[in-house]
């Protein structure tokens, strides 16, 4: 009887401990509730009976599920890498989306001034107004495409410090293992405790990266990442390490074991899964598209640029440097980092179309001859002999024609003309090959366009020359300033692809505006589709831990009611113990 | 279900930081009066804004671009008014100075008159605008369209054009040449054929009205009739004849009395011994000429007192070309106003983009305020409620009891 109240104390004492450990580890990471598993003793056969010895405890339990625990660690892969990814995606949403560094407003205000030296351009303030709008617009694709470096840089430092915390957490669950190993040899009871610190640290790995975990039959777990690069295996680990991007030192990726072979692409999930997809889906493409849009924009302003003349007469050079070289040259393609303003004196902007018109003295028509574009896309095309010599139109009414003398040569060129039906038309002298025209002879054809108005007399004449030639004085021509405040409508650009961040092929599609908002729209919508996903991994999440811990965790309630019914259990075998003591005191007493 | 007692503290705490998080960013549109704070609360949204902003700019910069181009228009139709009065002081001088009862002294008086007109005439022609270019000088902004009265337009034909909508352009200069020279007629009578020793002699005394001749007018001397006669024929089939012999010396005819299809002209038929076949012919040239060289030449030729038609060159002409250089700049003059009125209508067009554009865009991105502030009460409510709830339900502990 003694021996079964000892037992029942020391039962109920364990119990009383176990519930003690529960409640002082409530607030601790990891900790999984342990119950204590009681069992009758074997009976005692006596007299033909078996009359029970008292109990023992045959386990304590750790209330932990294994299913639970992995699905915790998959939402929580998943869950970190969509917040990483949303925390960065949203860094670069902020930056395109702020007023003070949008192009959206860089673009406006240079094309506005660019409109305002349309209006007057001989003012020389209304052109250092436009070379300075020019220039804030230059330096905001520079602190643009700084700031989506530095991002690049910040991502490189977090994988350094996730790499070095898996490094770390690995180390932590190896030496785990061993000791579990060890403990759980020769003995039938579980370390809870290290047990419950070693998923805990695997919790925290799966933060990091997306994890799988093996258990094997001596305690051991094995962990593995991407698929299936083991991390841990038994005792021993294989660290991960930062390398260098084979193509791009300045990226980060992650090297495996001790050759540091990159297997950034085979990581999925947790912070350095977030890093890696962010660079990739966000950071990457915006670069890209910001860099396109600088060169785009850089070859289309500097082309319609050098078609000009200067105020002083002279050939419009580069407007933005660098030019985007002509391959095979090797010389720096302009990017969103590179790009400048390369004028620095307003009279050197080319508001001028080179070409000037003269009416025939003696006309007596009502026709009109227009210059609507200059092509320097040649390039040798230079704006100050871009006509050789002087191009003559002469109307012949009887076959409706006009006899275009080039260089003296009128034997040829003849633009057919019904000014019944072809005023207003518009004519490329390059396109002259189309029957009825007649082209150019030789190579020697104007780079112009022009339109046809109104109806021409028999031998009326226009005459176009190089506005440079014999002194440059049509300073307040503003036809090149007009082409130049076209191109913020016009669509010159085409689509990016968005996956490979190349030129998708076709006419454009996109003015420099488009091609900024189409930007900000992808990337606003890989945030916003981040958020979201966050927000229901997070959910999920949420339930699951509810579910897990409401297996695993400690609920003060519940463990303040065993520690009354262990109680009451203690006083009640102190009881037998006092009851035996009683009995044994009788018997002794009776002697 | 069971749930544990560090859950419920951390769910607690979770909801109420959430909480927090929407409260701040309701405060933060309510402060900032707009619904989208980052691009990605409405990437849809966002980018129509992005798109409605760079129209309304777009249409801001045609409105300004409009009102410098009236106002440069403005400026020309105050400079061409000035020159349509001046012209017109010009036609009556012009006018009173061809009256035969005028002396010399008269005549001088008003070339003088006319002079100081034609100088004030070509100072218009060099109008400067308020950057200093001239106005008349096409593209050649920084060269005096003309800079004496006998010389040559120094400008080009270049006409500027400002965009005052998508795809309007509008001019806003005339080139000098345009506004300033027009077609210059002179009459004047020559003599084509001729007998020998013959000294007869037709001038031209008189124009009225207008005289351009489209076809040549002949005289020619036929002895073969008796009388003799001036055949007259203006080469249309429109002919008359004036018997003229020897005694008929210095015989003036107006050419219209004879044949009504004849012009208004008096000549006057000279010469003792005109002979068989004598030809004259009247004929009119044109040319392109300045108003400034037109009217000096009439001016120095009223300074000469030398006013008759058959004074050269020919200023029985000159009403009739001081009349076209009007016309040519009253015609500017209407061009300048219909451009005037096509810019009042873009810039009515542009007003109403404009405004709609303003309209959408403060839909697209501006705060609903009603909904923000009841959004905002509900949401400290809650976190209120969240608060009060989390202290009472911490409270509760079986732990209280023991």
């Amino acid at each position: 009887m003694l021996n079964i109240g000892t037992s029942a104390l020391l039962t109920t004492q364990g119990a009383l401990s176990t519930t003690s450990h529960n409640i002082s580890n409530v607030n601790t990471d990891g900790y999984n509730r342990q119950r204590v598993e009681q069992g009758t003793r074997i009976p005692d056969f006596e007299g033909g009976h078996y009359i029970g010895s008292g109990v023992s405890i045959t386990s304590i339990e750790r209330m932990f599920d294994n299913f639970l625990s992995e699905q915790v660690r998959t939402f929580t892969s998943q869950e970190q890498q969509l917040d990483t990814f949303s925390t960065f995606a949203r860094q670069v949403d902020d930056l395109l989306g702020s007023p003070e560094l949008s192009l959206s407003s860089g673009l406006q205000g240079f094309f506005d001034a660019v409109q305002d030296v349309a209006d007057d351009p001989t003012s020389i303030p209304a052109r250092q107004v436009m070379l300075t709008e020019a220039d804030t617009l230059a330096q905001r694709f520079n602190t643009l495409d700084t700031q989506l470096d530095s991002y690049n840089q910040q991502v490189n430092l977090n994988l350094d410090t996730a790499v070095k915390e898996v490094n770390l957490l690995s180390k932590g669950i190896a030496e785990l293992n061993q000791v579990i190993v060890e403990a759980s040899a020769g003995s039938n009871g579980t370390p809870n405790d290290l047990l419950d610190q070693r998923d805990q640290l695997i919790n925290e790995l799966s933060a990091y990266v997306s994890v799988s975990v093996i258990q094997q039959d001596n305690g051991a777990q094995n962990v593995f990442i991407g698929n299936g690069q083991a991390l841990v295996v038994g005792q021993s680990t294989v660290s991960l390490s930062i390398v260098p991007n084979a193509t791009d030192t300045s990226r980060s990726e992650i090297g495996y074991g001790p050759g540091g072979i990159n297997i950034s692409a085979q990581l999925t999930g947790g912070s350095i899964g977030g890093l890696l997809t962010v660079r990739q889906e966000v950071i990457d493409p915006a670069r890209a598209e910001i860099d396109a849009l600088a060169a785009g924009m850089v070859s289309t302003i500097n082309a319609q640029h050098a078609v000009g003349l200067t105020l002083s007469g002279n050939a419009g050079g580069n407007f933005f440097e660098p030019q985007v070289p002509v391959p095979p040259a090797t010389a720096p393609v302009p990017d969103a980092g590179n790009i400048r303003l390369a004028l620095t004196d307003p009279r050197d902007i080319a508001v001028a179309f080179p070409i000037s018109t003269t009416t025939g003295a003696t006309n007596t028509g009502t026709a009109l001859l227009e210059v609507n574009a200059v092509d320097g896309s040649d390039p040798s095309f230079n704006a100050t002999s871009a006509l050789v010599s002087t191009l003559t139109f002469t109307y012949d009414s009887a076959n409706k024609e006009y006899i275009v003398g080039y260089d003296g040569d009128t034997t040829t060129t003849r633009i057919k003309y019904d000014p019944a039906t072809d005023s207003g038309k518009v004519f490329d002298l390059s396109a002259l090959s189309v029957p009825p025209h007649t082209d150019f002879p030789g190579a020697n054809t104007p780079p112009l366009t022009i339109t046809l108005n109104g109806v021409p007399a028999d031998t009326d004449d226009f005459s176009l020359t190089n506005s440079a030639t014999g002194g440059f004085a049509a300073v307040g021509d503003n036809r090149n300033a007009l082409a130049l405040a076209e191109l913020q409508v016009t669509k010159t650009l085409t689509a990016l692809d968005p996956v490979t961040g190349l030129p998708v092929g076709g006419p454009p599609t996109q003015s420099f505006g488009d091609s900024y908002g189409i930007l900000v729209a992808n990337v606003a919508t890989r945030t916003h589709q981040a958020d979201v996903g966050q927000r229901t991994q997070q959910g999920l999440l949420d339930q699951t831990n509810l579910r897990y811990e409401s297996v695993s965790g400690v609920n003060l309630d519940e463990e303040a009611a065993n520690l009354i019914k262990f109680q009451q259990a203690y006083q009640a075998a102190s009881q037998i113990i006092t009851v035996s003591n009683t009995v044994f005191n009788s018997l002794i007493n009776a002697m | 279900m069971r749930v544990s007692t560090s859950y419920i503290f951390d769910q607690n705490l979770t909801a109420m930081l959430n909480q927090q998080t929407e409260l701040a960013k309701t405060q933060l549109q309510v402060s900032t009066g707009k619904r989208i704070l980052n691009p990605s609360d409405d990437p849809a949204g966002s980018v129509q804004i992005l798109n409605l902003q760079r129209e309304f700019s777009v249409t801001e910069q045609y409105l300004t671009n409009a009102d410098k181009a009236e106002n440069k228009q403005t400026l020309e139709e105050g400079s061409l008014q000035s020159a349509t009065d001046i012209l017109q002081r010009v036609r009556e001088l012009a006018v009173q100075g061809l009256n035969d009862t005028n002396t010399q002294t008269d005549r001088q008086a008003i070339a003088a008159e006319m002079n100081q007109l034609n100088e004030q005439l070509l100072a218009i022609a060099n109008t400067r605008d308020s950057n200093g270019d001239y106005v008349f000088s096409g593209f050649k902004s920084n060269s005096q369209p003309y800079e004496t009265l006998n010389g040559d337009y120094q400008g080009d034909e270049g006409q500027r054009n400002m965009k005052v909508g998508a795809g309007v352009l509008i001019e806003t200069n005339d080139a000098g040449n345009t506004v300033f020279e027009s077609k210059h007629i002179s009459t004047e009578m020559s003599k084509t054929a001729t007998g020998v020793g013959s000294d007869s002699n037709i001038s031209l005394i008189r124009i009225d009205g207008a005289t351009e001749l489209s076809t040549p007018l002949t005289f020619t001397y036929d002895t073969s009739v008796n009388p003799a006669v001036y055949n007259v024929s203006d080469g249309n089939g429109n002919t008359a004849t004036i018997p003229y012999s020897s005694t008929d010396n210095g015989l003036n005819v107006d050419l219209s009395t004879l044949n009504p299809a004849l012009p208004k002209l008096t000549i006057e038929l000279t010469g003792v011994s005109p002979i068989n076949a004598d030809q004259f012919t009247l004929q009119t040239t044109t040319s392109n000429q300045s108003m400034f060289k037109t009217i000096d030449q009439f001016a120095k030729a009223l300074e000469a007192n030398q006013v008759s038609a058959s004074n050269g060159p020919n200023n029985g002409d000159f009403l009739t070309n001081i009349s076209s250089s009007m016309n040519t700049v009253v015609d500017t003059q209407a061009k300048i106003g219909s451009r005037l009125n096509a810019i009042d209508i873009q810039r009515e067009i542009n007003d109403g983009i404009s405004f709609n554009m303003e309209k959408t865009l403060s839909e697209v991105q501006d705060l609903d305020y009603a909904e923000a502030i009841s959004r905002l009460t509900l949401q400290m409510t809650g976190l209120q409620a969240a608060q009060q709830s989390f202290a009472k339900v911490q409270g509760l502990s079986l732990f209280n009891y023991l």
